[in-house]
């Protein structure tokens, strides 16, 4: 399928008084039409600046991206000039936030606040503008569109917000859409509602979604393909099939073994990755996961991992993969999720040929 | 929304007696009498104008007559001006103080938000450190200083605007100047705060996303949610400017009711304080009645009534 937003070597950097945080350093990845992509990590490892970054949207200073190129359609984002960036943000690139609390403006209609886009980028004005708002707010499901139009966002719940903000992003059909953690601060119910409604449209819109998220579940309900993300650098890719069931980085391991499964022993404690992700003021030498990694070997503390290529579609980066690695066995999490959905694959049989267990 | 407006002036009732009463009661313990010092009037002329005005009785009768006349809307003669009716004293004093204190509260408000939010645009730069500077200034310095600068440099060096008395639009421009520094100063710095408080938004990042330009984010989306919390200066602000014509007016030689209110005080004109005093608690109930209903239109969350 055709790439339509291609990142390389992306570097972001934040010039704080402590010194320079290296927030993400060197993330690759491609975009297809019309797929959805999650980028999964936890707090602090630079998925949400990646987004934002996309959009150029990190506030300079303190941020900056200092390296790399964003490609789309042919132009590169990061080199664009402001003014061209406005013609791109909201029309072809559009963003969802985390928190519809806080994400519109308390003291504006709805209406205002979707037709701005409208007349920014496709000059819509009065009847038109009217008449393509309740067609948005008829699209992400807002019951009596009519009466909406006048009220501010205030007056409405956390779940009918959020399809607001998605309202505001769909509003001049973006080609690609940034759904930053868009149900974490949601409850669980609405939370399936707005997947849902993320999902169907885009079975009616084509639009590619990159979904930033730190809830494995919702991946595996949402994304076509997964990037892992680390200490700002992409640890692991590939399908969701393969990342779910043939993952190879001990970092993945270490986020799909501590996912609570219906099957597990109540006594016994779940599993948990030690330790916190390292500082990037002052990113480690070698593998950032080593010091918390249980299969780390000497390589790791010393020279970062390239990225290695498992499959046509699957990559991770860690000296696991190297030729010249001992082969290790992966917890039992994993290994029988892999035994389970993938017992014939290379993964699988890697580690069963040895009759380990 | 009428019911509270309703609730609000029953209130501001109470308060306005309550002045009236205080004031009464005060003015009372003030040395001498209206007519003590009249070189030219006999002990038993003052004892026959006392006699006439009721000066003679107790205190808690000329209060009760006084009250009483008050609620049929008549405030009373000056002791001093030929027995002219206060009320007309008021009215004929009130178009230069109204004009003064209106051209310095707009001027100095719309020149506050701009220099608020010119300052947190440029955060840091020396356009920050510059209208903040003018603004500590503002605040720090009291207007009849400015007033004797701007009456000294423009007035009289430069000859640009006439120095003092109220005869043409001319004639407002250094009294609304000194009178609107202060003003510009708080809302300077209170917008700057806010503005830059509203910077950090995720509405503000979300209009960003948009594809809103730099100023459309700025004036639709963050200066409407920066006023919200400056509104509130703008009660206290407005009762600084009521005194603060007092002086300014005296400076100017504005013909306004500041210069009758202060004379009045000087000549234990009675009547005149009494009246001049209700006129501004008015003034400035009414203003800060008119402040809270600005905050429901300003900001929809605070919207009062059933009007959801």
């Amino acid at each position: 399928m055709e790439t339509i937003l291609s990142v390389r070597d992306l570097e972001v950097s934040f010039h704080t008084y402590a010194g320079t945080v290296q927030a993400v350093r060197g993330v690759s990845f491609d975009l297809k039409k019309g797929e959805t992509l999650a980028i999964v990590g936890e707090s602090g490892s630079g998925k949400s600046v990646t987004s934002k970054a996309i959009m150029r949207l990190i506030p300079n200073p303190p941020g900056e991206i200092t390296n790399g190129e964003i490609m789309f359609e042919g132009k590169d984002l990061a080199k664009l000039s402001e003014k061209e960036m406005l013609k791109i943000r909201g029309r072809d690139i559009a963003m969802i936030f985390q928190d519809p609390m806080t994400s519109l403006n308390p003291t504006m209609t709805i209406y205002k606040q979707i037709a701005e886009g409208l007349k920014q980028h496709q000059g819509l004005t009065g009847e038109d503008a009217k008449k393509r708002t309740l067609e948005l707010l008829t699209l992400v499901g807002i019951p009596n569109p009519e009466a909406r139009l006048k009220q501010y966002p205030h007056q409405l719940s956390g779940g009918m917000r959020q399809r607001i903000v998605i309202a505001i992003a769909l509003a001049c059909n973006p080609k690609v859409l940034i759904a930053d953690e868009p149900t974490t601060a949601l409850d669980v119910t609405i939370q399936a509602q707005i997947l849902e409604l993320l999902k169907d449209i885009q079975q009616k819109t084509g639009t590619a979604i990159i979904f930033i998220t730190h809830d494995l579940g919702v991946v595996a309900n949402m994304a076509d393909r997964v990037a892992v993300m680390y200490a700002g650098r992409l640890v692991e890719k590939g399908t969701v099939d393969e990342v779910f069931y043939e993952p190879r980085h001990p970092y993945t391991w270490g986020l799909l073994g501590s996912m609570p499964r219906p099957t597990d022993d109540r006594n016994e404690a779940l599993p948990a990755i030690p330790g916190t992700p390292p500082n990037l003021l002052d990113p480690p030498k070698g593998d950032a996961f080593a010091p918390r990694n249980p299969y780390a070997m000497k390589i790791d503390f010393e020279k970062e991992p390239p990225m290695f290529q498992v499959s046509d579609t699957h990559f991770a980066s860690s000296w696991l993969l190297h030729p010249q690695a001992p082969a290790v066995t992966p917890p039992r999490a994993i290994r029988e999720l892999a035994l389970k959905y993938r017992p014939d694959s290379a993964f699988a049989k890697s580690f069963t040929k040895g009759g380990a267990e | 929304m009428g019911r509270y407006i309703l609730q609000r002036l029953t209130y501001g009732l109470i308060t306005f007696f309550l002045i009236a009463t205080f004031t009464f009661f005060l003015m009372d313990l003030l040395p001498g009498s209206p007519y003590q010092n009249q070189e030219k009037l006999t002990e038993s002329q003052i004892q026959l104008l006392n006699d006439r005005y009721g000066l003679n009785d107790p205190l808690p009768v000329r209060y009760a007559t006084y009250i009483g006349n008050m609620l049929q809307g008549d405030l009373g003669v000056s002791f001093r001006t030929a027995n002219r009716p206060v009320t007309e004293l008021i009215m004929e004093r009130i178009g230069p103080s109204a004009q003064l204190g209106l051209q310095a509260l707009v001027l100095g408000t719309l020149v506050g938000i701009l220099l608020g939010v010119v300052a947190a645009i440029r955060h840091n730069t020396v356009i920050d450190y510059g209208s903040m500077f003018v603004s500590v200034i503002g605040i720090s310095v009291p207007s009849f200083v400015f007033a004797a600068l701007l009456q000294y440099y423009v007035g009289v060096q430069f000859k640009l605007l006439p120095v003092a008395f109220w005869d043409s639009p001319a004639h407002t421009i250094l009294p609304t100047i000194s009178l609107s520094l202060g003003v510009t100063a708080s809302i300077a710095r209170f917008v700057r705060t806010e503005m830059l408080e509203v910077t950090g938004q995720d509405y503000v990042t979300l209009a960003k996303a948009k594809g809103l330009s730099g100023n459309a984010i700025v004036w639709k989306h963050m200066v409407r949610n920066a006023m919200i919390p400056a509104i509130t200066i703008l009660g206290p602000l407005t009762a600084a400017l009521l005194t603060g014509t007092f002086v300014i007016e005296k400076i100017f030689a504005v013909p306004g009711l500041g210069e009758l209110f202060v004379t009045s005080i000087t000549l234990n004109d009675y009547s005149v304080i009494m009246g001049t005093t209700l006129f501004f608690s008015a003034v400035f109930i009414l203003i800060i009645l008119m402040v809270d209903l600005l905050y429901g239109v300003v900001d929809p969350r605070i919207r009062l009534g059933g009007d959801n």
